[in-house]
């Protein structure tokens, strides 16, 4: 079977669910998706099934058969990393030189793990005013490797789900050059939220969710303090996953923002409440969108 | 775009060697030219010597030094065959009346390397000084009375949890904390006297059973300012034994090691970040961070700490900045 190098698969595993996209690359800039495939887990996969063998033999065994039913021929893939499984730290470019700061940020993120800097990964990247840091612990890596290795994935990468998200919309033309926009991927158990500026990244939160308290009065506190300190008001809330939660409308009010449709294939914005099925299960895709997306788009 | 790559495979370090080998190469041929140079060297050096001898010694070419000069020509006559008698004697009355001149010359000369060595050695001096006034110093001035920050902190510790404590440019202090009752609130416009000229308290709210306050304050002017200069090598020394010391001591409380990575409860991540947070103000269990960094007196004393909590920079963490910013001194001013 010869592997097919335009095309790369995403996989987000979010509770007991496994997205996983397949997208096709069509020229430099465009990407479609070939499958959008919904997978069911035995069992709830996070930090703590990460270290056990056989939760991770379920998602690889998952992963092959959804491979394989599909006959889908990449093997060319990248792993969402669970939200607890790496520290995303940032940084003021203005503190200093950014070598400087990296090695602050290595430093704090040395520090605030426990761990000695040998085992741990570190990578960085920047955007106009702060510097990134995503560090996590080289045994939590091998774990993904693993799970990677289990599925038959020959080439793999893996990344924070913050930064697919914002990878399944870069490129779309509905990232404002100018002006803040939320990004917000709404789980069972957890909301991601990515907060753009400018159209870059310059801050992200994960908030716990449960399905007896679906949105607490903390959760919306700290989405406003994350935007407080900006200089504009926030245009739009870009939603995805569970869409139709009540606090979403009240936290859109508060911001005095629109709320639309977080669908990476889509070129005009759409409210939630006018989106159509595709809109919403494209949605729920976004982050293993995001993930495909960075393997085909330079 | 965003991409994060964690799992890229350690390259070779070719820059690294190829830095060895150019290395290598520029010291082999550094060695061969020393080699093949190293008499001409040894003579250079000694006539460089020879000439940064005491000008008074060589000022007045004596009868022998003539008589040598003369000797060098005959040599140089006898080598040259086509010149005649009396280009010899030409010449000979011109070495004479180039070598009276020579002398006089070199008088000349000894008279102005003498001016030009105390004109040269005083704009040394006065380039020191401006450099240090214009540099170090000049900062220093604009951090103004930041020196006293260790007192503050000492002072208000007993009974304040400190949670901001910045000195701004003029020694504008910007305190915030929590105190536990109402009675310590005379203490704290006790210190708030002793320390400054003029405090204002911006703001106070219930907190945990405390009470939160924010002030500003101006330091007062204090005759033991004490003035500066270390080098560059000395701060970095100095940030590195703190970092060190701040690792050890107050950050060793804000580290936690259970879990793959983080406790996976969110709630009770939030409580013992906050705590934490709390913690790292608080002059008790920040004891040893702080008496460690007055240990490092007399070199440096702090003049700016910032204690900054910040929500949420990952996920369900709560980030916090510790800033701390430093007043160098100079032992010898002290």
């Amino acid at each position: 079977m010869l592997w097919n190098n335009s095309e790369a698969i995403g996989i987000h595993c979010s509770g007991s669910s496994l997205f996983l996209a397949v997208l096709q690359k069509k020229s430099k800039d465009r990407v479609e998706p070939l499958h959008l495939i919904e997978g069911k887990l035995p069992d709830t996969f996070d930090v703590h099934a990460l270290k056990d063998v056989g939760a991770r033999n379920g998602v690889a065994e998952q992963i092959i058969d959804i491979v394989e039913e599909n006959n889908i021929n990449s093997r060319r893939a990248c792993l969402a990393l669970h939200h607890s499984a790496a520290l995303v730290n940032r940084s003021p470019i203005s503190l200093g030189y950014s070598k400087q700061i990296r090695e602050h940020l290595r430093w704090e993120a040395v520090t605030i793990l426990d761990a000695k800097d040998q085992t741990l990964v570190m990578d960085f990247f920047s955007v106009a005013d702060w510097i990134f840091s995503v560090a996590i612990r080289e045994e939590v890596l091998r774990l993904y490797q693993d799970i990677a290795m289990r599925a038959k994935i020959r080439r793999v990468n893996i990344d924070v789900p913050h930064f697919a998200l914002y990878n399944a919309m870069d490129g779309a033309n509905l990232l404002n050059s100018s002006g803040a926009q939320i990004l917000l991927y709404i789980a069972d158990s957890e909301i991601f939220l990515v907060l753009v500026y400018n159209g870059e990244v310059i801050q992200i939160g994960t908030y716990a969710r449960s399905a007896e308290n679906p949105i607490s009065q903390s959760i919306e506190d700290g989405i406003l303090s994350i935007v407080a300190g900006l200089d504009e008001p926030v245009e739009d809330i870009f939603c995805a996953g569970i869409l139709f939660d009540n606090w979403i409308e009240t936290l859109a009010n508060k911001l005095g923002a629109n709320v639309v449709i977080l669908d990476p294939f889509m070129r005009t914005k759409k409210s939630v409440i006018s989106c159509s099925k595709n809109n919403e299960m494209h949605s729920q895709f976004a982050i293993a969108i995001g993930l495909a997306k960075r393997e085909l788009v330079s | 775009m965003i991409k994060i790559d964690l799992l890229s495979e350690p390259k070779f370090p070719w820059g690294k060697l190829l830095k060895v080998v150019v290395s290598i190469c520029f010291c082999s041929v550094l060695s061969f030219m020393l080699y093949t140079y190293w008499k001409p060297l040894i003579v250079s050096v000694e006539r460089f010597f020879e000439t940064m001898k005491d000008p008074d010694s060589i000022t007045e070419l004596t009868a022998n030094d003539l008589l040598n000069e003369t000797l060098t020509l005959d040599s140089l006559i006898k080598k040259d065959n086509l010149l005649n008698d009396e280009k010899i004697t030409e010449s000979l009355s011109q070495l004479s009346e180039t070598a009276k001149l020579r002398a006089s010359d070199l008088d000349m000369t000894s008279d102005y390397v003498n001016k030009g060595v105390y004109v040269d050695s005083s704009k040394n001096v006065l380039d020191r000084s401006s450099v240090k006034d214009a540099g170090v110093r000049e900062k220093l001035k604009v951090i103004g009375n930041c020196y006293i920050t260790f007192d503050v902190v000492e002072d208000l510790s007993d009974f304040v949890d400190l949670e901001l404590l910045v000195c701004r440019d003029g020694g504008i202090f910007e305190i915030s904390g929590v105190i536990d009752g109402v009675e310590n609130l005379t203490k704290l416009n006790d210190v708030a006297d002793e320390c400054f000229e003029d405090f204002k308290i911006d703001s106070w709210k219930n907190f945990n059973n405390g009470l939160f306050f924010s002030m500003l304050g101006v330091a007062r002017e204090n005759k033991f300012e004490k003035k500066v200069t270390i080098d560059k090598d000395e701060v970095d020394d100095f940030f590195s034994k703190a970092r060190k010391l701040a690792e050890i001591s107050c950050l060793e409380d804000l580290s936690y090691s259970d879990a793959v990575v983080f406790d996976s409860d969110p709630d009770s991540l939030r409580h013992i970040w906050h705590t934490k947070i709390t913690g790292v103000g608080s002059i008790v269990r920040c004891e040893a961070f702080v008496t460690s960094l007055r240990s490092l007196e007399p070199y440096v004393s702090v003049s700016e700490m910032i204690l900054t909590p910040i929500i949420s920079a990952s996920g369900i963490i709560t980030e916090i900045r510790f800033g701390i910013s430093l007043l160098a001194l100079d032992a010898s001013d002290r």
